[in-house]
Order: structure tokens, then sequence, then C-alpha cells
């Protein structure tokens, strides 16, 4: 977008078009991040030292189904280490073979439908899956990050994370709101 | 103690993006990082005011900008908005009877404050019938606000005409933030009864809502014999506030409220139909209140560098008064835009309207006239808008900010508005702003087309009259807008982590301000008697028949300090104070008028008090016990014949645990009663506050 070289006439006729067009834009890929998104990526970033995967490699390959504008915010941690492992973030879409490329995915923004059916793919897997989605723990999700007032804390699905040979710290359990 | 990290970000609750350097989003990011997950999960999500156009910092803004925090308000135990504004610095709050507040910053203190803008939620609560807020039926659920920020000082480029010495904006916590139940209770000597119940909860994938009811119950203050006056209060209201996501990049609001309350003021007045009792005092009689509003907001965020946003308010007020009923429904639709034309611009331009329907009946002494002076009760106004601002980022020091509002309305047609703001960061801690800027007041219905008739008294001696004369004000058709150009010159610091300093010095020139001038005709087609008075139904009692003109200029400079000081880490004490001058004169060197304007000039410039005080202070007790005392003072009021006082407030709290609180508040202790004001043009009687008491649960589950 090269808002930049406008002159000033034509940028106030851009904003009187845009008071028009409005409905129709569709430019959501690069939404600005809230504080929101800012707390939620770095729980997630933290919550990756808190998790013991099956197998080590160098990488720790975090995907990410769905668009947003925490998207921008996550891949501010591409490439920071985790417990010796580097990051690596990349956006995926829902029928990529999650198993095979992530160690944990995070998911939002998505329906209801098309989590269920991820979940469903995945189980038994090690990959952790995380989501902001409601009641995501109680259909399968291993770690769910919800609101409550201002603040943000995440409930944790134990029994799918043991299932799929993650083994979650007794730390990261006791600061959670809920463990299934 | 609550995490307080990212000051950038928690004091971006500023309303205005006025002034402020861009944040570098890297620091930021890694502030976050850094964080524990045990902090994470603790942080409160900070606030970003729809508004707000930069984040910026309470520091670097060039305004004279107050924020009364939720926590104050908790804090202070203040039962209604017009309480919580005496915390302002150089806020001058009378209450003048039950549920009758005279509100105004930085001169012309008055129950018609006129020069001052109030919005709740972005709904402008401002009456256009008399220019002026209704306070008693501006209210909430005191725990669900989130913050009022005051601006002093003019905000009329961004805010709209009238935004001349302040703009108050109340803003409500969201529903994302208000989950769960809490229930208050309370009751004491004058908040006899009070009680509240909201609900919060969950909608969808992705949405929010909450409900509430709030209802109370208020003793009569006292006259002045010390017996109780009548002007007893009650009102209900319920509300409710939702949000949802319908695109990943798109956030919707509605929300709305409806409320009813009778109060029983003292009217002071002559009825023509009962001559021989001259001027009654007419007590117990029923004023009855009720409205309601329903605001929808949508936002479109596209990226960090552009939005949109569009909100539409409905607002209806029904006020059955004996001097007249009004039923007032308003319409507003305004539509803002955010954008960065060029690196370091941020430009911010919107446009609204808004239409008013005014439906006045039973107009015992508020009578609105056609053109042809013929009573007649229907009214339509409207009102459009555009505006537009540039903040520019010069270099890392520096910040200007240039705005302007151009504005059409019913009474004067155009007005332009500019406003121009300059920051300089001299260091991290330390802030310089200047602004220099133009606002004007419109004139009212009242002022324009309104016969204000037998409420106003004055005395002065004629032969062959009684002393008591009626004033009856014609509104004048002719009125232009009251002009203001103003200068401000502030300076913040930060010593340390513990104390803070904010100081600002105004200087303001009016112009055309509004003044009573005698009228060479009789309000009915009676003819003058003695050259300027009318007869009235009562042998010997006459009127006197004024108008209203732009006879006065005034000059009013002072300045306002606030200190902040933690002293300890359970311990925070703030000092504020407030100097104001006020001089008037007439513009105009007409024998005619001299006389009458010279009146005019002492009242103005003898509304206001020159000194205003508050000093509060909060202590973090062991064992979850909370004591807060507030103690402030105003010094005399000269034209309403107050003297200056000094109150005290103290509230005692103790939490049992995270859910319960009980606390018990004391109100205006050490003085059995005192006046705060009083008026002659409304008719209201003045009555006097009392010390009170009062105790509270708060439960939430």
């Amino acid at each position: 977008m090269s808002i930049y070289n406008l002159t000033p006439v034509k940028t106030v006729i851009l904003g009187l078009i845009a008071t028009v067009l409005f409905t129709v834009q569709i430019n959501s890929a690069n939404a600005a991040t809230s504080p929101e998104d800012k707390i939620k990526t770095a729980i997630i970033y933290k919550m990756t030292k808190f998790i013991t995967w099956p197998r080590k490699t160098q990488n720790l390959t975090i995907c990410v189904l769905g668009e947003g504008s925490i998207n921008n915010e996550l891949h501010k941690i591409n490439r920071k280490n985790t417990m010796g492992r580097r990051l690596s973030v990349t956006h995926k879409d829902s029928n990529a073979p999650f198993d095979k490329l992530c160690d944990a995915l995070f998911m939002h923004n998505i329906d209801n439908s098309t989590a269920r059916s991820v979940l469903e793919r995945l189980k038994g897997k090690p990959v952790l899956t995380i989501s902001d989605m409601r009641s995501f723990t109680e259909f399968g999700g291993m770690i769910g990050l919800s609101r409550s007032g201002k603040k943000i804390n995440f409930s944790i699905n134990n029994t799918t994370a043991t299932e799929a040979k993650l083994s979650i710290s007794s730390k990261l359990l006791k600061l959670s709101k809920s463990v299934k | 103690m609550k995490k307080q990290l990212l000051p950038t970000v928690l004091a971006s609750s500023l309303l205005l993006g006025f002034n402020a350097y861009a944040e570098q989003p890297a620091t930021e990011d890694d502030d976050f990082l850094d964080f524990s997950l045990e902090e994470l999960i603790s942080l409160d999500i900070p606030d970003v005011t729809s508004v707000s156009r930069k984040k910026q910092r309470l520091m670097d803004s060039a305004a004279a900008i107050y924020v009364i925090t939720s926590e104050d308000i908790h804090r202070t135990g203040v039962t209604s908005i017009p309480e919580a504004l005496r915390m302002v610095p150089g806020m001058q709050v009378a209450r003048l009877n039950g549920n009758t507040w005279s509100i105004s910053t930085r001169g012309f203190n008055y129950i018609f404050a006129n020069k001052l803008l109030v919005l709740i939620d972005g709904r402008t609560v401002y009456s256009p019938l008399f220019s002026g807020v209704n306070w008693d039926v501006q209210d909430t659920l005191m725990e669900d606000i989130d913050r009022i920020e005051v601006i002093r000082g003019p905000g009329a480029a961004l805010w709209g005409a009238n935004a001349v010495n302040g703009v108050i904006n109340v803003i409500t916590k969201k529903a994302a933030d208000t989950q769960g139940s809490l229930v208050t209770v309370g009751g004491g000597n004058e908040e006899k009864a009070f009680g509240s119940y909201r609900h919060g909860g969950e909608f969808g994938d992705n949405g929010f809502y909450k409900v509430y009811f709030k209802a109370f119950e208020r003793d009569g203050l006292a006259n002045a014999e010390g017996k109780d006056a009548n002007d007893d209060w009650k009102m209900k209201r319920a509300g409710f506030k939702t949000e949802w996501k319908p695109a990943s990049d798109a956030d919707f609001t509605v929300q709305g409220d409806i409320y009813q309350g009778t109060t029983r003021p003292t009217l002071m007045i002559f009825d023509p139909n009962e001559p021989d009792e001259e001027v009654q005092s007419f007590r117990g009689i029923s004023r009855d209140q009720r409205g309601g509003n329903l605001i929808a907001l949508w936002k479109r965020t596209l990226n960090e560098y552009e939005d949109y946003s569009l909100r539409a308010v409905m607002d209806d007020y029904q006020n059955f008064d004996y001097r007249v009923t009004e039923k007032r429904q308003s319409f507003d639709l305004e539509f803002q835009h955010y954008f960065q034309p060029y690196e370091g611009h941020d430009l911010v331009w919107g446009a609204s309207f808004r239409r008013t329907w005014y439906e006045l009946s039973d107009m015992r002494n508020i009578i609105l006239l056609d053109k042809q002076g013929k009573e007649k009760d229907k009214r339509q106004d409207n009102l459009y808008s555009l505006f537009a601002q540039d903040d520019i980022s010069l270099n890392n020091q520096w910040n200007l900010s240039i705005s302007t509002r151009y504005e059409h309305n019913s009474f004067t047609g155009k007005e332009f508005q500019p406003n121009a703001k300059l920051t300089w960061k001299a260091t991290e801690n330390r802030t310089f702003w200047t602004s220099l800027s133009r606002a004007v007041k419109t004139p009212s219905v009242s002022e324009t087309s309104v016969l204000t008739n037998n409420i106003t008294f004055v005395t002065f001696p004629v032969p062959h009259t009684k002393d008591t004369k009626i004033l009856s004000i014609t509104g004048n058709r002719d009125l232009e807008s009251e002009k203001l150009t103003a200068f401000e010159l502030g300076y913040r610091e930060q010593f340390g982590s513990s104390f803070r300093l904010d100081v600002t010095g105004f200087y303001n020139k009016y112009e055309d301000i509004v003044a009573y001038v005698t009228s060479a005709s009789c309000p009915s087609d009676a003819t003058l008697e003695f050259g300027f008075l009318c007869p009235t139904t009562s042998p010997g009692f006459y009127r006197l028949p004024s108008t209203l003109i732009n006879g006065l200029d005034a000059t009013t400079y002072g300045f306002e300090v606030i200190a902040d000081w933690q002293i300890k880490d359970w311990w925070k004490l703030q000092l504020t104070y407030g100097w104001l001058q006020v001089d008037a004169s007439p513009n105009t060197k007409n024998p005619l008028l001299l006389n009458a304007l010279k009146q005019n000039e002492q009242l103005v410039e003898e509304l206001s008090a020159s000194h205003t005080a508050n000093l509060r202070s909060s202590m973090n007790l062991p064992n979850q016990w909370y004591f807060d005392f507030w103690i402030r003072g105003m010094s005399n009021l000269k034209s309403a014949n107050v003297p200056g006082y000094t109150a005290l407030d103290v509230r005692l709290a103790k939490k049992i645990n995270d859910n319960l609180e009980f606390s018990l508040v004391g109100q205006n202790l050490f003085d059995k009663q005192r006046a705060e004001f009083t008026e002659i043009f409304s008719g209201l009687g003045a009555t006097e506050i009392e010390e009170s008491w009062y105790a509270q649960i708060r439960w939430s589950f």
C-alpha cells in the first residue's frame, strides 16, 4: 500500500471513499495487534518451557492456523530460543499435515467444526494444541486460553496431553485455572 | 500490588492522541516476553480508548488531563458522578440541593455550567435546552466505571462546540471485564438505602454481555434552619452492554440504559393565579424524570496505522418539572477514520450529525416562543460537523498537533474551532507542553427562544413598588456564540518512582459572554410603567423585563497543580491545588446598557472560588484493611454568598476475601450542615449538605 505518497487532497478523498467502501474492503492480514495479542503470545512462548516433547530436536515448530492480528505477534517470537531449542513459527492452512510439521499448533478464529476435525486428526500425536476458542479443552484441545475480566488465564486438558505423550510440568498445571 | 508493567500502554488510557511519541514496539514486546508466566496471567490487559489515536503516556499529553480511576471511585466511596468530580484539580463542584449540582472548571461556576462538555461512553449528555448538564440523571453502576477522563481547558476541535472550559468523558468497563456477578447493598443516614446487581456472561464464539440494575433512595438535605428540606430523591436504573467480533478485524458494541426517578426540589415561584402570596416557596412537588439511551459502535481495524469507526446514539429524556415538562429525543451518527498519510503523521478525521427533537408542555415558567413571540411546543435542531487532526512527530523530542473543527448549528450557523499543541519531551521523565485554541459556546434554546418567567427575583427600591421584583427573561434570537481564545502551558515530571508533579497554567480570553440587560417591552401585552417595569396581577408587585446580549468580555487566568506521592508501597498521597482569577468588562460604551453590564461583570467575576484544594490519602493496611481519607477545601463563592469551607471524607474497608468487602464511609464530617451554592435564575431553592455515614457490602461471585 503506497498511501505514503498521496497529496493531502487525495488523502482526504481517499478518506471519503473509505466511508463508502469500508464494508467491502478486505485487508485483515495485518490487522493491528492489541495488548491482549501481545500477552497471549508471551503466554504461548512461556508455556513451551514447561512442556516436554517425546522427541527432542533442535527446532520447535509452532504452527498457526487462522487469520487475525495475533499472527503478527506470533511471528515476532520466530527464532527465539526456548529451553535450548529454536522456535520456528509458521502459518498453515487447515488441511496441512500438522502431525508431521508441527510440535505445537495454535488455532484461532476458525469455526468449531474445523477445530474439531483437526483435533480428531491429531489424537495421540505429540502436537501441543493451544487455542483461545471457547471450551477448547472440553472438546479435546490441550491448552485453552481465555479471558476473565482484564486477565488472560488458561486451562489444561492433561488427559489428552498425556495420551499424546506430552509431559506438562506440575508448575504449569498449578498455574492453570482448571485441569482435566 | 498490581504489576505496573508497560507504563506506556497502561497510561494510554487517555482519550486524545494529542501528542506522543510513537512507541518503540520492539522494546515493548521484549518487555512482555521477559515476564514470567505467573506475571503474565496476573496482568491486567491495558485498555486503549476507542478515540485514542496513538498510544500515549499521560506524561506526554498536551492537555491538562486528569484521570479518575475506578480505584479512586472505589476508595473514596463516592456514590455519584458529580461527587467523584470533586477529585479533579481546579474543578468546582457545588451542590445546590439534593439533586442539582453546579460543576465547572476555570470559571463560570453555575448550575447552568454551560462551558463544559460531558460524554458517557461517547454519548453527549450536554442539554441543548439550557446548555448545561442534568447531572441528576447522569449515572451508571459506579463499580462499572472504568475511568473518568477530564480535560480542563478547551477540547472543541476534537469534541465539538461547548467544550470550552473542559471535557468530561465517563468510560464504563467492557462486558468482558465485568464477568460474573456483583451485588452491592448499603445504607446510611443520607444514602438511606442503595443496592445494585450486575451479571456478566458470554455468548457465541467471542461475545460478552452484562446486565445491571441499581436503585437508590437518598434523604433530603437540610434547609437553613436545620430541618429536613424534603428534597429526597429516588432513582432506579437498568442497563446492558454487549461486545462481540463479527470478523477478526471488527468490533461491535451495543449498550443501553433506562432509568426513572423522582425528587422534590424546593421551588421559589410567583403564581399569577395567587397574586396575594407574591413569592411562594413550593415544597414537596414531585419532579419525575425518566429516559433511556441506546448506543451502537462498530469499529474496523485494518492495521496498526488505520482504523475507522461508526457510532450511532439514540437518547430519550423526559422531565416532568413543575416549571416545564420537557421531552427530548436525539439521534447522533458519528464516523471517524484514522490513518497515516505520511510517515510521522497521524491523521484522524471525522464527521457527525445530530438531530434533536423537543416537545415542551405545561410551560408554567419556562415558555418556548416562536419568532412572533407566540407560545409553541415543538422544536427540532440539527448539528453537522467535520473535524480533522494531524499529529506530527517532528523528532524524538518534539511533537506538534494541529486540529480543527467546522460545525454548523441551528443557532449561529457556521463555527470554526482550530487548535495547535506542541510538546517537548525534554527527558524521559520531563515534559513541557503548550497549546493555543479557539472554542465557542453556542447559544442554547433557553437563551434564544424561551421566556423564563416568575422564578427569578431581584430586589431594588423603586418608589410606590415593592422592593422585590420579578426578573422576566426573554431569550434573544440574535445571540452570537461566546468565543474563547485559550493559551495553556504545562509541565510534568516524574521524580524517581515515587513522586510525580503536574503543573498547568492557563490564560483565557473570552469575547461576547452572555449578559442580562433590561428590555424595553413587557413579555405580555402590558405597557411599561416607570419607564422600565411591567405590572403583575399583584398590585404594587412589578416585573423587570430583561433579555440577553453578548455584552461582556472576560479574561481568566490561573494554574492547577497535581502532586502524587507514593510514600510507601502501602501508602499513597495526592495533593491538588487550583488558583483562578476572573476579570470581566462590558464590551460596549452604550450608556443605556452600561449599568446593567457592570452588574453582570460583578456576577461573572464572583461566580467562582479563587482557591480549591484536595488532599487524598490511600492506605493499604495489614490483614486486608484499607483506610482512606480525603480533605477538600474551596474558598468563598461571593456571588452565591457561600463562605469557604473544608470538608473531610473517610472510608474504612475490610476485605474478607477477594470477593467480599465491607466498608464504612463518612462524608462531610465535622460539619453539621453546609450551604454550597445559591442562585436566583432557576427558581430552585437552595438546601444544605449534612454530615453523613453509610455502610456497604460488596460481594462478587
